[in-house]
């Protein structure tokens, strides 16, 4: 604590004993001009002459008057000698209050004086996760549990530094799966060329099969038509590397992801056999910014996967919206088996799935992380086990956007 | 205007004590230095004033010759006894107590009148040569036994009324009463005996081969 501050401290101190002392002599010098009025001794000299009075009028009664006589008398007396000491019985009034002010505004400058150190020291073991924070530093704990200026500051330090950190791994995942798109672009290209010309080369082939019409000419149909077949699959194949390679940048719009979901599962209600999707709508509205298009496609890469994962049998996918602290969120639960417990590390990259080989690449949830990250948002595994599997969706609500 | 400021500070100073107009008088009785104290002192406002009240008001005499290095005291006390309308005075000087009842407040100023005050023998003075007497009377306006009945009642008198119905204050009937008599003490612990006035002179010992 600066000298200047225990400075200011003590004259703040000073100039509130000096006000108090000044407007309580106000005050404490009248309460003790009530017992020493000049009335209630004369009052008592009335009283103490009449009871002398009475006993000569009375001599009967002498001794009832002579009593009442030695009352008023001690209390006269009494007055006589309050009358005599006002002004230091006043002083030491004064003096005895003001002390106890002194005293208690003592104590609360002790106090606060202790507060500022506190908060000086506080301050200090901030400045130390502040140039953390700047050296980029994410997920800091400051410690601090108090709701005060500084506990609120420290509030903010935590926030942004997961804020960095956030940021920092969505960058990571972001060009973690550009790396991927990169590559899956690649071998589109250059298996999709020679592709072409095997499949067109297939293809004549097949004709001047058809058309020389020989002994083994249905053998060589079929065979012919198993190679354009197979040649048929690497295409689709190449096609779902192209489609991972080429998802592209939301085109952004303000709409109501209420609205959205329950678009979405009267569109595609009937779309996966077997399985139910289910959703009530709250009341309020749940305004996002967002592109409908890739949101619709990420929640059909996820019932697809739901669907698969139920393999025929019954289910449902349920949704529900809510809002947590700056998010919205779109929490999307099956009832299905739940994911194995080998895919769960690296459940985001793509071609982790437990598919067999060719019923799929596992780049629907690659994908789908991919389009939440570029709305600012996420998609995460909220649990999964022999129950069901929850997904959310985390959407940043815009600003100005809270209801 | 100097005349004028001199004439106001004489009246001044003439209200504030009156007691100094009429001078003490010392004089060698049968070989004792002898004073007699002016009875204006009784006629200062307050001090009649408190010696009607029923007070018991002590009238403190101090007599010093500093060249002598002699110091004498001697005290009066007086009660007025309202219901007789009597004055009770009670005397100690030279190590003798004398007490008196007088009838009026005229009587008692008589009576005062009648003081001598032995302050000294001769011997020691015979080498003072012309040597001062200070006198100082101070009166104190109520006896010890009065400050400690005012200081009680005083006391009681500002503590907090307790009723017996209501619930102990916090921290129990125990800490509140010693509350009260810190409290109490504190603030009674004002009233104390102190002169109402003091009244001093000096005078020049007259020389004793001259009488």
């Amino acid at each position: 604590v600066t000298a200047r501050r225990v400075a200011i401290a003590l004259l703040v101190l000073v100039a509130a004993s000096l006000l108090f002392l000044f407007f309580q002599k106000q005050i404490s010098a009248r309460w003790m001009a009530v017992p020493t009025r000049p009335e209630l001794s004369a009052v008592l000299d009335d009283v103490i002459e009449d009871e002398r009075s009475l006993a000569r009028l009375e001599p009967e009664k002498e001794a009832e008057h002579r009593q009442r006589f030695e009352r008023a008398q001690q209390l006269r007396k009494r007055l006589e000698i309050l009358q005599l000491n006002r002004e230091q019985v006043t002083r030491r009034y004064e003096l005895i209050v003001w002390a106890i002010f002194l005293g208690v505004a003592l104590l609360v400058t002790v106090l606060y004086l202790l507060g500022l150190r506190r908060d000086e020291a506080r301050l200090n073991e901030l400045k130390v996760f502040l140039e953390a924070l700047a050296g980029g530093m994410g997920d800091i704990q400051t410690g601090e549990r108090r709701r005060d200026t500084i506990g609120r500051i420290a509030g903010m330090i935590e926030e942004t530094s997961r804020a960095v950190a956030r940021d920092r791994n969505r960058l990571k995942s972001l060009e973690h799966l550009a790396s991927w798109q990169e590559a899956a672009r690649r071998h589109a290209h250059e298996i999709r060329t020679p592709l072409t010309a095997a499949q067109m080369e297939a293809e004549r082939l097949a004709d001047l099969v058809r058309s020389s019409g020989g002994e083994k000419s249905a053998e060589f149909q079929s065979a012919v038509s198993s190679i354009l077949e197979e040649l048929d699959r690497l295409r689709r194949f190449t096609r779902e590397f192209t489609s991972f390679a080429r998802v592209g940048q939301p085109q952004f719009q303000e709409l109501d992801l209420k609205a959205l979901v329950s678009d979405f599962c009267k569109t595609f209600g009937s779309a996966w056999p077997g399985m139910r999707l289910a959703f009530e709508p709250p009341r309020e509205s749940f305004p996002v910014r967002a592109d409908p298009e890739m949101i619709r496609q990420v929640l059909v890469n996820l019932c697809t996967n739901s669907a698969l994962a139920l393999n025929g049998t019954p289910g449902a996918m349920r949704f529900e919206i809510f809002r947590q602290k700056e998010s919205v969120h779109l929490r999307a639960a099956d009832d299905g088996p739940g994911i194995a417990a080998e895919v769960l590390p690296r459940l985001f990259e793509p071609y982790a799935t437990t598919r067999k080989i060719g019923e799929g690449m596992g780049l629907g949830l690659a994908i789908s992380r991919k389009i939440l990250l570029d709305h600012q948002g996420d998609l995460k595994l909220e649990a999964t086990s022999s129950a069901g599997t929850a997904f959310r969706l985390v959407f940043p609500i815009p600003h100005g956007g809270t209801p | 205007v100097i005349l004028a400021v001199l004439l106001l500070v004489g009246e001044l100073s003439d209200g504030t004590q009156p007691g100094l107009q009429a001078s003490p008088r010392a004089n060698w009785e049968e070989a004792k230095l002898r004073v007699r104290i002016p009875s204006q002192v009784l006629l200062d406002a307050e001090v009649r004033r408190v010696l009607q009240s029923g007070l018991t008001v002590t009238f403190l005499f101090e007599f010093a010759i500093p060249r002598a290095r002699l110091e004498e005291h001697a005290r009066l006390e007086v009660r007025y006894e309202p219901w007789d309308e009597t004055y009770l005075v009670s005397l100690l000087s030279e190590g003798e107590r004398r007490s008196e009842t007088l009838a009026s407040f005229e009587a008692f100023v008589r009576w005062w009148e009648t003081l001598r005050w032995t302050v000294s023998s001769a011997p020691p003075l015979v080498s003072a040569g012309r040597a001062e007497l200070k006198i100082t009377v101070s009166v104190v306006p109520f006896s010890a036994t009065e400050e400690r009945d005012a200081r009680h009642w005083f006391a009681q008198s500002i503590e907090e009324p307790r009723d017996l119905g209501s619930p102990p204050a916090a921290g129990g009937p125990g800490a509140q009463s010693t509350r009260d008599d810190m409290l109490g003490a504190l603030i009674t612990t004002a009233i104390k005996r102190r002169a109402l006035r003091t009244f001093r002179w000096t005078v020049i010992i007259p020389d004793q081969e001259r009488r």
